[in-house]
């Protein structure tokens, strides 16, 4: 989770595939049906001789490169490793994650627990709590205990965030050994 | 210690548009390395040819090496021949695949579960092993060899008792509805449990 726009980013991708697309059309279809392509670029063939194309080319490489560059390397910030509580007081996220696990209490179907604060769009923040659960898990307790126990963490810290919990099973939960009998 | 939002923060409460909206993220799959990819490549794609257009006219040879000049480029775009053709069909299915990346829906297998005050994110196998469960526990089958498919709107569930056994699908049938009516997963999954049996 981060601040990344997804919206950029398939405006991008939808751009770039269009225009990728377009130019293997072209290319293919110049060698194919070579008269076509050139009936239907006969009116710009003027303007595009006129046109320095190693000039135009090495603008459009050069600024290409750089949004690149500026792209990749804004993507996926917005994590924090502190969460915001009362009065702008920053706690760390590990403090936060010890009272989460607090306020949870002894549930063996938990294996792990992780609080991650980040700032989403416009300054405002938000935390995602992370659970591995065990295969098996009763869903309804522990989406019911994990809810309550993010409410009363908020409370504690007087903070008042969106709050995002994802229930996960992942490879914690294929090699964890029962502990229950059922 | 009374609850109230952080001067600094300016956080107003967790409205339900930021909610749905933080679990749309969650549920669909970021672009953001996608998209990188295909800037640099296109990016790389448009400076590699102005290098070698650069080159050409400035009349640079690298030794050791035949770069291709502009009467090359200029005839990979004009002149017949197979070579161009598959270098157009690439960039034509290069420029598919993006626009693929970027109109699929990119729905990761997790499902929403609705909730007042919180957005709770489920992975797909967490939801089905918990039906198997109650569906098992219920029906008095062993855990193991009860196993949910879980469809976008359906989850089926198959029993498969030790032979010599009964098993009650009416019970498990009702322990899953009572456990989705709980979780309230959206969109709704309908339960439906049948039993097999070794042949």
């Amino acid at each position: 989770m981060s601040r990344s726009s997804r919206t950029l980013n398939r405006m991008l991708l939808a751009l770039l595939g269009t225009a990728w697309l377009a130019l293997g059309a072209v290319v293919v279809l110049w060698h194919v049906r070579p008269d076509l392509v050139h009936a239907a670029l006969s009116p710009v063939a003027a303007t595009a001789a006129s046109v320095d194309w190693t000039i135009v080319a090495t603008a459009a490489g050069a600024a290409l490169v750089l949004l690149a560059a500026v792209h990749g390397a804004t993507r996926g910030r917005g994590r924090s490793g502190d969460a915001v509580a009362d009065h702008g007081i920053a706690v760390d996220k590990h403090a936060v994650r010890d009272l989460y696990r607090l306020e949870l209490g002894s549930m063996p179907d938990v294996l792990d627990v992780d609080v991650q604060p980040w700032w989403a769009r416009r300054g405002r923040p938000a935390w995602r709590i992370a659970l591995h659960v065990r295969h098996g898990a009763r869903l309804d307790e522990v989406v019911e205990r994990a809810a309550t126990a993010a409410e009363r963490t908020q409370q504690r810290l007087g903070a008042q965030v969106p709050i995002l919990i994802h229930v996960s099973g992942g490879l914690r939960a294929a090699v964890a050994t029962t502990r229950r009998a059922d | 210690m009374t609850p109230q939002p952080s001067p600094q923060a300016g956080a107003p409460a967790p409205d339900a548009r930021e909610l749905r909206r933080l679990e749309r993220r969650e549920l669909h799959r970021s672009r953001s390395l996608s998209a990188s990819i295909a800037l640099w490549l296109t990016a790389l794609a448009v400076a590699a040819v102005a290098a070698l257009l650069l080159l050409d006219r400035t009349g640079t040879t690298v030794p050791g090496a035949t770069l291709p000049g502009s009467a090359e480029i200029a005839s990979l775009a004009g002149g017949a021949g197979a070579v161009g053709i598959a270098i157009g069909a690439a960039a034509g299915l290069v420029g598919l695949a993006m626009l693929i990346l970027a109109l699929a829906p990119g729905r990761r297998s997790r499902r929403a579960l609705q909730r007042e005050g919180v957005a709770i994110v489920a992975d797909d196998a967490v939801l089905a092993s918990a039906i198997s469960r109650a569906a098992a526990l219920a029906s008095r089958a062993p855990v193991d060899r009860t196993r949910t498919t879980l469809g976008r709107t359906s989850a089926e569930v198959a029993l498969r008792p030790p032979s010599g056994f009964a098993t009650d699908t009416a019970a498990a049938d009702e322990a899953a509805r009572a456990l989705i009516e709980a979780l309230r997963p959206r969109p709704t999954v309908r339960v439906v449990v049948r039993e097999e049996r070794d042949a």
